[in-house]
């Protein structure tokens, strides 16, 4: 980029880029981080259900699909916060 | 040949009569002879058999001639089977099982030492259609829509490819939730009847837990309702159990097989006032 383009730039077009892409981090970021709180809620719950009937296989399984969505929701969140959006 | 020998027993200065076996051969002699010529923490173990395998051992020399007597029989036994057996194998229930007789596995935290589960009971897997079917719309959704808007030339170009993929992502994760929440409402719904008692566990939206129980002394009646087709088809209804006094009834709802449940229960309670009876007799 030439030094006479960077002079042609509005800078409050530049601003209002940067804005949006933060609001959009900023939304993704929360939606991710109440997710991830959700699931460790959810787990929390399967942990103490399984003390108040013990089903075989179901604290294995269901543990693991809970810390899977867990695992996804982390990588998305890494995804948002590290990739341009 | 005598049947009864007098050997002199060394250690005890003490005369001890055997029995002679009925036919010394051989294969007698060199079994006996390679036990005592081995160290003694070297010598095979015997096995420790129950009344049972005696009696089929016993039975067992007295059809072959050449047998040795039942002390000592010498059983190699290099593997041991830790396997689960065929009872518990067949009681052992599966993870989407919605009615079971005398599930292998499960436990409830008061349950007593002497108390079996007779009945495990979960909402028939059938009533789980409808999510099921509803997350597979919305799973096909959005491959669907992008199909229709690049058909009709308007494709989301002017969004940032990266921004897309994240609220697609963010949308399946989303509808994997709902999923697992609708799977999870339906897991932890369980009744279980035990020869003591009527228990129903309940797990509403993650933050409600109800478990209720009541003595099978106290259930005054049971009955069920079965209607509509696909109850019918399917064969599941609710299960209406009534109690004495100001506890709860308890209602199973969509439970496989209600017709069952009743019978089993009613006998619980025949069962209990007989011995209610006799106690006052």
């Amino acid at each position: 980029m030439q030094l006479s383009n960077i002079s042609s730039i509005n800078p409050l077009q530049i601003l209002q880029v940067v804005q949006s892409l933060l609001v959009y981090k900023a939304i993704f970021v929360l939606l991710l981080i109440g997710y991830i709180l959700f699931h460790l809620i959810i787990l929390a719950q399967i942990r103490s259900m399984n003390k108040i009937i013990t089903q075989p296989i179901s604290a294995s399984i269901l543990g693991f699909a809970s810390l899977a969505q867990i695992a996804l929701g982390i990588a998305l969140l890494l995804f948002v916060i590290y990739i341009p959006i | 040949m005598p049947d009864v020998f007098v050997a002199p027993d060394e250690d005890k200065d003490s005369v001890v009569m055997h029995k002679r076996s009925p036919l010394p051969t051989p294969s007698t002699v060199i079994v006996e002879t390679a036990k005592n010529s081995l160290p003694i923490e070297k010598q095979p173990s015997r096995k420790v058999t129950t009344p049972v395998e005696q009696t089929a051992s016993q039975t067992a020399n007295t059809n072959d001639p050449i047998a040795l007597p039942h002390d000592e029989q010498i059983t190699f036994n290099p593997t041991i089977d830790l396997s689960i057996g065929s009872e518990e194998r067949r009681n052992a229930i599966p993870l989407f099982a919605s009615f079971w007789q005398n599930p292998h596995g499960i436990y409830f935290d008061t349950q007593e030492a002497n108390e079996h589960i007779l009945l495990f009971l979960r909402r028939h897997f059938i009533t789980n259609l409808p999510w099921i079917f509803y997350t597979a719309l919305f799973a096909c959704l959005p491959p669907v829509v992008s199909y229709i808007f690049t058909k009709i030339n308007y494709p989301f170009t002017f969004l940032p490819t990266t921004f897309m993929a994240a609220v697609i992502a963010m949308y399946y994760l989303i509808l994997a939730t709902s999923a697992y929440l609708h799977f999870l409402d339906w897991y932890y719904n369980i009744s279980l009847i035990t020869p003591k008692r009527v228990l129903d566990i309940e797990l509403k939206d993650l933050v409600y837990k109800k478990i209720s129980a009541t003595k099978i002394s106290l259930v005054q009646d049971i009955n069920y309702t079965q209607t509509g087709t696909i109850r019918t088809l399917f064969n599941f209804g609710e299960v209406l159990i009534q109690t004495a006094g100001t506890q709860d009834n308890f209602y199973v709802n969509s439970v496989p097989k209600p017709e069952v449940v009743v019978r089993i229960v009613e006998e619980l309670i025949g069962k209990g006032r007989e011995d209610q009876d006799n106690a006052t007799l």
